[in-house]
């Protein structure tokens, strides 16, 4: 599968200033370099900070998430989909769906969607991990990509995820269907966005074309 | 494909994040358990989550409750109990670590504070949750040493401020 890229821009948090970026429709070795790298030096540096300050609860959540090992796993298996955020020749955000999935949600029950296996963006963008956070909007992008791919398969923008608990706050905001424990996996929240949520986040109430 | 992202929109969402950790997925991801590269850090936060969830079970067999009593008497979520004490990775709603601290005449500061839902720390229960986890198994009847290891244990989560 041909890898596309298409512009995107996010929030330099420490200036104020929007930068520009592309996201890609896959997860390339260059990508991984940049998680081994990068991403898991800067991670070790945040958890022994955590650690030594007694603030285990910044430590986000995904602390254990090893890259280069989902995509070898899921190598070559068609249902699954990667994407990325570049940010000046760094990855910012990484995110792994499947494609297709099922609703679960009482009124779209059974009906396929994009589900998000796993969504991260780079430990230098976690507000309070490393700091303030450096670059905003990795993740809102993933997500916009996990729904436009779900239009385009024709599932209408149904997306589903297991949110982090961090990040149950995010998706509530956004109007997802808490589903709860019920369907979890591993106590953590279940959320799934019908095609209403999905038309509303795409063009924020109409104010944006898709 | 054909994707779009408006400028705007994605200035109005980075905005909207405002700090909020944008992530999804499961906690305990492909082939990270057991992972002899984990760093010592790494291993110390779970330690102490491994900690909560093996207490939980402890007390509740020791209190000879099931499952379902439990989720029952404390008006918990049976699943999320379950979760919590089969699962070292999962991180329990704040009412919930409330309720079986109630129930159980714990300090529930101290237990949110173990269960790492909290900023305070305490060096007491982090030293002893880790001597927790280290001596104790998750399944099987107690024994005599568990008994005293969780006795221990509860005296330090018991003694409220």
């Amino acid at each position: 599968m041909t890898t596309e890229s298409f512009p995107i821009c996010l929030l330099h948090k420490p200036t104020d200033t929007i930068v520009d970026a592309v996201l890609q429709t896959s997860i390339e070795e260059a990508q991984l370099e940049d998680w081994r790298n990068l991403w898991v030096p800067a991670r070790e540096e945040g958890i022994k900070r955590c650690v030594s300050t007694k603030q285990i609860e910044c430590i986000p959540q995904s602390y254990r998430w090893k890259w280069d090992k989902k995509i070898a796993y899921y190598d070559g298996i068609l249902a699954k989909r990667t994407f990325s955020v570049v940010c000046n020749d760094r990855t910012e955000g990484l995110m792994l769906v499947t494609t297709p999935a099922f609703a679960l949600e009482e009124s779209q029950k059974g009906k396929p969607l994009v589900y998000v296996d796993f969504l991260e963006t780079a430990p230098w963008n976690i507000n309070g991990f490393l700091g303030q956070g450096e670059y905003r909007g990795v993740g809102s992008v993933l997500l916009r990509a996990a729904v436009l791919l779900s239009l385009q398969e024709e599932y209408q923008g149904r997306i589903g995820l297991q949110s982090l608990p961090d990040a149950e706050a995010f998706y509530s905001r956004l109007q997802m269907r808490d589903l709860g424990l019920e369907h979890s996996k591993e106590g953590l929240r279940y959320f799934e966005m019908t095609p209403i949520e999905a038309n509303a986040f795409l063009t924020r109430g109409g104010r944006y074309e898709i | 494909m054909k994707f779009s992202f408006p400028r705007e929109w994605c200035i109005e969402m980075a905005r909207e994040e405002n700090g909020y950790p944008v992530s999804a997925g499961t906690l305990d991801s492909i082939s990270t358990k057991n992972d002899a590269s984990m760093s010592c850090a790494v291993e110390d936060v779970d330690n102490m989550r491994v900690a909560f969830g093996r207490f939980i079970q402890m007390i509740r067999r020791k209190r000879g409750y099931s499952h379902e009593q439990l989720a029952d008497n404390a008006d918990v979520d049976v699943v999320e109990l379950k979760n919590i004490e089969k699962s070292s990775s999962c991180f329990p709603a704040p009412r919930t670590v409330y309720q079986l601290a109630k129930i159980f005449n714990l300090d529930s500061k101290k237990l949110l504070q173990l269960a790492g839902l909290t900023k305070k720390r305490d060096v007491e229960i982090e030293n002893g949750a880790l001597a927790f986890a280290a001596n104790s198994e998750s399944i099987g009847s107690l024994t005599p040493e568990e008994v005293e290891i969780l006795e221990t244990f509860v005296a330090v989560l018991a003694e409220k401020r």
